[in-house]
């Protein structure tokens, strides 16, 4: 009995450790939470060519994100940045890199706190469109939100 | 310029081949009348190539397999790699007796190869002994009469191609007056884009050796520093590892383009939350070199160690700015567009770099003599220098894949290093040394 009731406390210590360490288990369900969800993974933040300034349409996106993220203060996230396919690939990996880092700064600056947040650069690695035209490419330069914990 | 004498030897040779049914075969690309094959490119420097007859390797005793052919035919790769020689067809070798001058007393049939229009020439005996390879290899100045080389090398069959790279540097040394730099080494990443792992090759070798494994995360952008010294980056979920010597000595922020400065220390960018900027890592401490843009990336450092070029958005769009390596204001060196992947030659001469995220282009380091050595010809990216200065090698997707292409400095003779390797190869750094055991 003794040691069931230990066993019990253990397990109410670790639980909420779990949650916050990267568990699958989601504290968060419900329709409107998936909704904005879908938003907070498929809304990206897209930069001009060679740049990795924040533009407006970026910024409301991040705002956005800034507000789930406050709403739901359980959720990690990953801040992705990625380049189209032309350039070489030092350079592009630092350009990846420096449109996570913006991301990172404005979405932090809105008072989202900055250990909730990891930035990684994937460059030219991983487009979402293969194609070879400036659609594709204005499609893949962006910095991309990836829900790492919630 | 092409000697009279010679133009008219081809000439008449074109002549007597084409007026002989049979005697050339509609695919011998040798000779053509009119081609001024004897220049290199029309846009480059006129610069005559030397035109050589190698013949296959001729056994003492016995058969010398499949080396017999296949070592001449590297040598004649090697020496076609450098773009100063024309290898000619050896359907067309006319000389009655083979064995002719690899004795060592008599002579081989010169007229017959002067009629090539050869203006030297390769023969060789092989023997093959168990797995103990000896190769006797003479090299003969046509017009001169007279043996130029000879060498012999001995040793496990498996160095045949090693033995190749050696004398291919003699046959350079004696007909240029600069040895070669066959048998220096080439690291590069190789395979998918986020699997990528770390290989060596050599110049004049046709497969690659494993030197880092994909470990969770791709490992590229490798370089090679003094007495074999490696380093790399490789990116481990989202964080990212400085490897030097196969060991980790800087990890977390994303780490980009390490390279050895002259006196061992490795310099790599390094990001932070507002820019990336150049340090020198020494141990646990890092020094900060050069940080004038937002993206300061790809540092390579004059030979003498003073003065390092890097690529930088400072101005907007990236250029190649070069700045002192102990400190100091930077200075711009393109004005070409986007110029990124600096490369600075072990001559000190040249800087190579990507030019509009496409082709490769090399400039002085005074701004002067600015060249554009790749065309038309898929993206080019990350020249890097032979260790004597005279070579590139870039990657370059032409052919439909990432492959490593080496060429001339000055844009000529422009070939896969290995045609036969079929991994997507990139990110290739040359060595600035030649092997201990090269001569």
């Amino acid at each position: 009995m003794r040691k069931f009731m230990l066993l019990v406390l253990a397990g109410l210590l670790i639980m909420p450790l779990a949650a916050g360490c990267g568990s699958k288990k989601t504290q968060y369900t419900g329709s409107t939470y998936e909704a904005l969800k879908a938003a907070f993974l498929g809304d990206h933040v897209y930069f001009d060519f060679d740049r990795y300034n924040i533009r407006p349409d970026g910024a409301a996106i991040i705002q956005a994100k800034a507000a789930f993220m406050s709403q739901y203060p359980g959720v990690r996230a990953e801040i992705q940045g990625h380049c189209d396919e032309r350039g070489t690939e030092v350079y592009n990996m630092a350009l990846g890199d420096r449109r996570a880092r913006a991301t990172y700064n404005y979405i932090t600056s809105l008072g989202v706190d900055g250990s909730r947040l990891t930035t990684v650069s994937y460059g030219k690695e991983r487009p979402l469109d293969p194609a070879h035209s400036e659609a594709a490419w204005a499609r893949n330069r962006r910095a991309q939100f990836v829900i790492m914990g919630e | 310029m092409m000697p009279l004498p010679r133009l008219i030897a081809l000439l008449s040779l074109t002549f007597l081949l084409t007026g002989l049914p049979g005697a050339a075969p509609a695919q011998d690309p040798e000779p053509q009348p009119g081609k001024a094959e004897v220049y290199i490119d029309i846009n480059l420097d006129p610069g005559q190539k030397h035109r050589i007859a190698i013949c296959d390797l001729l056994p003492s005793s016995g058969s010398g397999g499949e080396q017999a052919t296949y070592l001449p035919n590297r040598l004649a790769a090697n020496l076609a790699m450098t773009g100063l020689f024309t290898n000619l067809d050896k359907r067309s070798f006319l000389e009655a007796d083979p064995r002719a001058g690899l004795d060592g007393q008599s002579s081989p049939d010169y007229a017959a190869w002067a009629r090539l229009n050869a203006g030297y020439l390769v023969k060789g005996g092989i023997t093959l002994s168990g797995s103990r390879l000896t190769l006797e290899m003479r090299l003969f100045d046509v017009a001169e009469k007279r043996q130029m080389l000879g060498k012999r090398y001995s040793g496990n069959v498996k160095d045949g191609r090693k033995m190749i790279n050696q004398f291919t540097n003699a046959v350079l040394e004696a007909i240029t007056g600069t040895p070669g730099v066959f048998g220096s080494q080439i690291i590069f990443a190789s395979g998918p884009p986020d699997r990528k792992s770390i290989m060596m090759t050599e110049l004049g070798g046709d497969d690659a050796t494993q030197v880092a494994g994909y470990k969770g995360g791709p490992s590229t952008q490798p370089t090679l520093g003094p007495g074999g010294r490696t380093a790399w980056v490789h990116r481990n979920g989202s964080s990212w590892e400085l490897v030097v010597d196969g060991k980790v000595v800087s990890s977390g922020p994303t780490h980009l383009s390490p390279a050895f400065m002259p006196n061992g220390t490795v310099a790599a960018a390094y990001s932070e939350a507002q820019k990336t900027s150049i340090y020198a890592f020494s141990g646990r401490a890092k020094t900060l070199l050069a940080g004038p843009g937002g993206i300061n990336v790809s540092p390579t450092f004059s030979p003498d160690g003073s003065r390092l070029a890097f690529a930088s958005d400072l101005g907007g769009s990236s250029a190649i700015y070069l700045a002192p390596a102990g400190g100091g204001p930077p200075s711009r060196l393109t004005n070409t567009g986007k110029a990124t992947d600096p490369a600075w030659s072990p001559t000190g001469e040249l800087i190579a770099f990507v030019s509009r995220e496409t082709d490769i282009c090399v400039i002085r380091p005074d701004g002067t003599g600015l060249r554009q050595l790749t065309g038309g010809q898929g993206a080019n990216y990350r020249p890097s220098f032979s260790p004597d200065g005279r070579m590139i090698v870039f990657s370059s997707t032409r052919n439909g894949r990432q492959q490593l292409f080496v060429m001339a400095a000055n844009g000529d003779s422009q070939q896969p290093l290995m045609p036969n390797y079929q991994p997507a190869q990139e990110q290739p750094y040359w060595s600035p040394t030649m092997p201990a055991d090269f001569k």
